[in-house]
């Protein structure tokens, strides 16, 4: 079920009635993971058997590794813990990928490398993450594992942050579950808000923006170098409103119900490094990566070369993260590259601080790697880059609506560094908030593009 | 104790309706540190302010809702053609697919003004087909009949009454309608050709049926208001019924249709329809008919160029059927391709999609250019002759 369905419109109106009506936690509790495992099965039913071993695998281990007296066997459950998880993780996701990546070497050795029809169960990176930092918390001593398995089973499933994140760690989600939720009509608005701002975030800015990335990552041969410089940006435009639109809606949901959940953007567009940029950019990803990655790697306390290096692995990891395919591992390298050089220079020469220099620097090395992000081979990366560079003609397309889209996108950066940023909040006893919000609720309705368009992080 | 005043003066009991209303609101939600007091002045403030907001807003979104939302104009019952047409003297807004607003002419030619033109010897052809003749995607000046008019320096007059949605059962019957009426002198008839379907069809009544109830809701309910609707009860092209599912997945996808019917079968019955439909238009209609070909290429489908007509087959056997039934073709695909080619592509526009969809202004202008050829056939005698030899 996507937060853009109708469906799910009524799945959450049944929901909030549900549990504003339950007063006894533990009942509360029992709906939202019933309604988190239909919200799952609404994709496809056989896969939650997967949601379950990771949630049966997670608290038996976190406990065993609670109760084990020994490091060694502490460390034990761990690893089981993490060869189940990321074992799931790697057979689903990156089985494929690896055999066609080695099948050369498979048949020069005489054997036959023939991949599998496997289906990629949706939020798989999502979950799995969330439950191996529930499990390495409870090993590092940082957390106690909890002694309920209903409270345990709904952080891993439940249903606003399931399939696209943010990642909440269990220290943020668990205390609020095993708790009356806070609820008060005024926390319900602001979630409310925050909801529709995410829809129209995903409906009128990112699927409008998509029409066009779409067609024209499909064949840039076909059109001239200024609609492939559009869609490229517009492409920045679109997974930022797309994934942003979705963390927006489901903390929101979340607010509704009356949990809070980390933030996961902050306008990455303003960043004034490719540092600053990972601190504003799917920021619960990003933080999982430096705690149980990055730090457990050395971080950067091993000397100057050993940190470049550990920058590079997990960001190369990371770009595996989201997808296998060997553009996301560029992606990855990408970015890592940026990274050191980033803090090379800084290292070396005293930067003077010129802000929108910075921004202008960082935006266009993100907005070159999302074109290795979406593209499909190195092959393509070649083809627009080509278009990008060297401006060959084609067909010329500039549509009003895309290009209204990326004005929005540089209007509403450019508004949040001012006082207008308040006014955006649309506080609920402002006059202009009930205008507001009514128009967008029109809006919505109006001119939403008529297909149905999947959120693109479902595919990570 | 409030719905009796409401009887008896509305505006008294709506205030009292507002402010116990809003006194609830005070008391069940909001502001539960502050004193009672203040907390109801601030509900019952909050609660106004919504409902002024809500109106004001969508005052705003109908004012500002033509300049993006389409329009949607009653039909009439034109006894002439026999059918149902958009009422004339109506401007039709269309905004998805480019940007245009057309001017429903009498008997509900899109973009033409009137029935009567300036030089009463000039050729009249009446125009027939789907949305692609319709032409609303573009303005009046850039549609079939416009570019006509002007490149044949209104030697040509063109009667525009193709209505989207119809096909070979429509124009037959109206033909027919309009001959028995004699309200408006044809000299020929001219079929624009883009999906072979229009003709394919089994030969059947023309859809004549005018529904009252749509064309009151058209006439009387904003067009923002009929578009919300539309969006929110159908879905995919809008002519879907919106169906909503709560069972768990997976889904099956829908059998895929099968290949294009090129089976013996298929081409059998299919070049059998298409014949007993050119038989049919041949027996109805005393004047010259002529077939324009501007089929749906070239396109762009998932990336891939395409320029090659899938259908050469069917036209060669069309074009066959044609010469026996003493009808002229004209085939613009090769128009379109040099079009194309050059980058100025016949269909798609900055609001749509290059390369598939409705032709756009280049495209009528190629078609437009067909028909200029028209009299030079019809002084040979209106016998088939070939506009394009090296395909013979």
């Amino acid at each position: 079920m996507q937060f853009t369905q109708i469906e799910f419109l009524i799945f959450l109106g049944l929901i909030l009635v549900a549990v504003w009506r339950c007063r006894a936690r533990v009942t509360r509790n029992l709906i939202l993971l019933a309604a988190s495992y239909y919200f799952y099965s609404y994709w496809d039913y056989r896969f939650c058997g997967l949601l379950l071993l990771s949630t049966a695998v997670d608290f038996f281990v976190a406990g065993r590794i609670s109760h084990a007296a020994k490091p060694r066997a502490k460390k034990a459950w761990l690893c089981v813990s993490l060869g189940v998880n990321l074992g799931v993780l790697g057979f689903f996701k990156y089985f494929n990928f690896f055999i066609e990546s080695a099948t050369p070497l498979i048949e020069s050795a005489g054997l036959n490398a023939s991949t599998l029809n496997i289906i990629l169960p949706v939020g798989i990176s999502f979950y799995t993450f969330q439950t191996l930092s529930y499990t390495i918390d409870v090993y590092r001593g940082k957390i106690r594992p909890t002694n309920s398995l209903l409270d345990f089973a709904l952080y891993v499933a439940f249903f606003p942050q399931l399939v696209a994140g943010p990642i909440v760690r269990a220290s943020e989600l668990l205390p609020q579950l095993a708790r009356r939720p806070n609820w008060s009509a005024l926390r319900f608005y602001g979630g409310f808000q925050l909801a529709l701002c995410g829809l129209i975030k995903k409906v009128l800015l990112a699927d409008r923006l998509g029409e066009v990335v779409d067609v024209v990552f499909a064949a840039p041969q076909l059109y001239g170098g200024l609609t492939v410089w559009l869609a490229v940006i517009g492409y920045a435009g679109q997974i930022y409103y797309d994934f942003s639109g979705y963390t927006d809606i489901a903390i929101g949901v979340a607010k509704m119900l009356g949990y809070r959940f980390p933030k996961n953007f902050r306008h990455p567009y303003l960043a004034t490094s490719v540092a600053d940029f990972w601190h504003r950019w799917h920021m619960t990803l990003s933080r999982w990566l430096r705690d149980y990655l990055y730090i457990p790697l050395g971080g950067s306390r091993r000397g100057a070369f050993r940190t470049n290096v550990n920058l590079i692995i997990t960001m190369v990891l990371g770009g595996l993260w989201h997808g296998a395919a060997w553009t996301f591992v560029l992606w990855g390298f990408w970015h890592g590259t940026a990274l050191v050089c980033e803090r090379e220079l800084r290292r070396r020469y005293e930067l003077r601080k010129a802000v929108w220099l910075g921004r202008l620097s960082t935006v266009l090395v993100v907005v070159f790697g999302w074109v290795l992000f979406r593209s499909t081979s190195l092959d393509h990366v070649a083809s627009i880059t080509r278009q990008l560079l060297f401006q060959t003609p084609g067909i010329d397309w500039y549509p009003p609506l895309a290009i209204a889209a990326i004005g929005i996108m540089v209007l509403e950066h450019a508004a949040w560094t001012t006082r207008l940023r308040i006014a955006m909040r649309l506080r609920a006893d402002r006059w202009y908030t009930p205008i507001a919000t009514i128009v967008m609720i029109w809006c919505l309705i109006l001119y939403a593009p008529r297909g149905f368009t999947p959120f693109v992080y479902f595919q990570f | 104790m409030w719905v009796s005043y409401s009887f008896t003066c509305r505006s008294t009991s709506f205030l009292i309706f507002l402010h116990h209303a809003s006194n609830r609101v005070a008391r069940r939600t909001f502001w539960h540190r502050n004193d009672f007091a203040a907390s109801v002045y601030r509900g019952r403030l909050m609660l106004r302010r919504w409902i002024v907001g809500m109106l004001l807003g969508t005052l705003l979104v109908a004012a500002t809702s033509p300049w993006f939302v389409r329009s949607y104009v009653p039909r009439i019952q034109d006894p002439t053609r026999g059918v149902a047409v958009l009422q004339p003297g109506s401007d039709y807004r269309w905004r998805s697919e480019g940007y245009a607003t057309t001017r429903i002419g009498p008997m509900g030619m899109p973009g033409r003004g009137t029935l009567e033109h300036d030089d009463p010897g000039g050729l009249r052809l009446a125009l027939w087909g789907d949305s692609q003749a319709e032409g609303v995607c573009v303005k009046d000046r850039e549609k079939i009949a416009a570019q006509v008019a002007g490149l044949s320096s209104n030697q040509i007059h063109v009667f525009p009454f193709a209505r989207s949605g119809d096909d070979c059962n429509d124009w037959i019957a109206q033909i027919a309608t309009l001959r028995n009426h004699d309200a408006v002198r044809v000299d020929a008839h001219v079929f624009l050709l883009v999906e072979w379907s229009d003709w394919t069809v089994e030969i059947a009544d023309a859809n004549e049926g005018l529904d009252p109830s749509r064309s009151k809701i058209s006439a009387t309910i904003p067009a923002f208001l009929i578009q919300a609707v539309r969006n929110i009860v159908t879905t995919g092209d809008a002519t879907t019924r919106r169906r909503l599912r709560f069972r768990p997945g997976p889904v099956k996808s829908p059998a895929l249709s099968s290949e294009r019917g090129t089976s013996g079968g298929a081409i059998a019955s299919t070049a059998e329809r298409l014949s007993g439909q050119l038989e049919r238009l041949r027996r109805q209609c005393d004047a010259p008919c002529i077939f324009v070909y501007a089929p749906l290429i070239p396109a762009i489908i998932d990336g891939e160029t395409t320029f090659n007509d899938p259908d050469q087959w069917l036209f060669d056997h069309f074009r066959q059927l044609c010469s026996d039934h003493g009808l002229h073709v004209l085939d613009a695909r090769d128009a379109m391709t040099a079009a194309a080619r050059a980058g100025d592509w016949p269909r798609g526009f900055h609001n749509g999609q290059f390369g598939v969809g409705h032709y756009n202004a280049t495209g009528n202008r190629i078609i437009a250019e067909q028909l200029l050829t028209i009299p030079v056939w019809l002084a040979s005698g209106g016998r088939p002759v070939n506009n394009d030899p090296a395909k013979d």
